[in-house]
């Protein structure tokens, strides 16, 4: 089923909000200036943030995975305190439910746009690179690209769900 | 002689070479630390304290989670006991939890604790649940209340309007409607020609007589659209089982093997088999869950007398696990 993505990016809209945060906190750590940033909006992209080409590749790779790294953990801890009552017993205050959307909504958005992994390739692709750090590195932009692609079949809820409702289960599973 | 530094595009001051905006060092790091807009700070602190109140109560919930799953593990592994007791620290911190309440009664049935079993499945009087659930629920009611009539919940006493059991013992409604009611309904209970034992099956039985003089083998197999249900018992005299001092073990050993080469020889498709192994009570279980359905075998040894009753359900029946317990759970022997 396909539904417009700005419909999408409207009901999960926090997980936007959050995704040009890590964005811009990562520009933040690397003294890397700002001059234009939208949280959210109803367009295509929902939000974005425009910065300096940062001095170093590695910056502007890290810049780009930023809200891969802080959109999951975020997401699977919001969700955290709602999901057992939710999921596991279903006894589940508004609270709770509120936590779940708000976990699924920023886990969902951590899957970099196809405009930040063309930034992370151009970073990888960069002469600064070694061969071992591209290596390494290509893969990792590979699956960025599966992502940011794979919104189109549901790969970035699927993985939203997975992040703020497995964790709780797994923690479960490895403390019981 | 060098070229005169470039100017900062904010503040015209000197810019910081080697950068791509021309900017100098006061005005990148001002903008680079660009602070977020208040609505979001705002919004990030109601969150926060959102958070921070549900964090408060996550160790309670933690703890009531991993002993629902310490409660599963031992129910699967046929300690009833201790799942009863695992379950009902779930249910203390949930007792709305339908499925927590639901497992804690199953479980004190299963331990023998037949008073508390009934009084946590009244509780679950008119509540919604997974059809799969429902089934167990009334695998268990019914037993109880063929056992001892007037101590199992009657679902006359609840609003119910599910799927029916056959002695009405249903408190919970289930939220599927895919049920067959009629396989349901033809469930009766067969009582052995020689009334060794009794066993609920969703139909009439045929008897065999097979063996040899000193050691019969009675078999009694009904076939019905919702699976296959075998019943055979084998005679040993005290003869017999002096002869050998590990008479039982060898009994369960021999009765395993023999299921096992049934198993392979009757081509029944198995892709994707998961065998499970337990001890159930005196007796022993075997599960073999495919793709295609299920076969239960369980194996007795009572005073002489070896029963081994097998379930085998298809996939294509939507109660296949609960009809096949249904069967097995309700196998008795009367002391003869």
């Amino acid at each position: 089923m396909i539904i417009p993505g700005f419909l999408i990016a409207l009901v999960t809209f926090p997980g936007v909000i959050v995704h040009e945060m890590a964005h811009q906190l990562f520009c933040r750590w690397f003294r890397v200036p700002i001059f234009d940033v939208c949280y959210f909006r109803v367009g295509n992209p929902s939000g974005y943030v425009i910065h300096e080409n940062p001095r170093r590749a590695s910056q502007q790779i890290w810049i780009g995975v930023g809200p891969f790294l802080v959109n999951t953990v975020l997401g699977a801890l919001v969700a955290f305190p709602g999901a057992i009552p939710v999921l596991k017993f279903d006894a589940g205050r508004p609270l709770d439910f509120l936590f779940i959307w708000l976990g699924i909504s920023i886990a969902m958005h951590a899957f970099p746009s196809t405009g930040d992994a063309k930034s992370i390739w151009r970073g990888v692709s960069s002469r600064e690179v070694p061969l071992l750090g591209k290596l390494i590195a290509i893969p990792v932009v590979a699956l960025i690209y599966l992502g940011a692609f794979g919104s189109v079949f549901w790969l970035n809820v699927l993985y939203g769900a997975a992040v703020a409702l497995a964790v709780p289960k797994l923690i479960t599973l490895l403390l019981a | 002689m060098q070229p005169p530094p470039l100017a900062c595009q904010v503040c015209n001051k000197p810019a910081e070479v080697g950068y791509a905006a021309q900017l100098c060092f006061v005005c990148r790091t001002t903008l680079s630390k660009r602070p977020f807009p208040l609505w979001i700070k705002i919004a990030i602190i109601l969150v926060g304290i959102g958070f921070l109140y549900a964090l408060a109560e996550m160790p309670a919930f933690l703890v009531a989670s991993i002993a629902f799953e310490r409660g599963q593990r031992a129910e699967a592994g046929g300690n009833f006991e201790t799942a009863a007791s695992e379950y009902a620290k779930a249910v203390e911190k949930f007792p709305g939890s339908t499925s927590a309440v639901a497992r804690l009664g199953i479980a004190q049935y299963r331990a023998g604790n037949r008073d508390a079993a009934v009084r946590t499945l009244r509780s679950l009087a008119g509540r919604q649940a997974p059809k799969k659930l429902t089934n167990e629920i009334n695998v268990v009611l019914a037993e109880m209340q063929r056992r001892d009539p007037g101590a199992a919940p009657a679902r006359s006493n609840y609003t119910s309007s599910g799927n029916f059991g056959p002695t009405n013992a249903l408190p919970l409604d289930s939220d599927t409607s895919n049920t067959d009611p009629k396989a349901v309904s033809t469930w009766q209970q067969y009582r052995s020609p020689s009334g060794d034992f009794t066993v609920l099956a969703p139909g009439r039985f045929s008897e065999k007589l097979s063996g040899t003089p000193s050691a019969p083998e009675y078999s009694y197999e009904c076939k019905s659209p919702v699976g296959s249900f075998v019943v055979k018992r084998s005679d040993f005299s005290k003869e017999q089982q002096a002869l050998l001092p590990d008479f039982s073990s060898r009994a369960f050993g021999a009765d395993r093997e023999i299921f096992f080469s049934q198993v392979k020889e009757s081509q029944i498709p198995l892709v994707g088999q998961q065998v499970k192994e337990r001890s159930v009570g005196e007796g022993r279980e075997i599960r073999i869950s495919a793709s295609g359905g299920e076969i239960v075998h369980r194996a007795y040894l009572f005073h002489g007398r070896f029963y081994s009753i097998t379930a085998v359900v298809s996939a294509s029946n939507p109660n296949m696990d609960a009809d096949a317990s249904r069967f097995l759970d309700s196998f008795r022997v009367a002391d003869q």
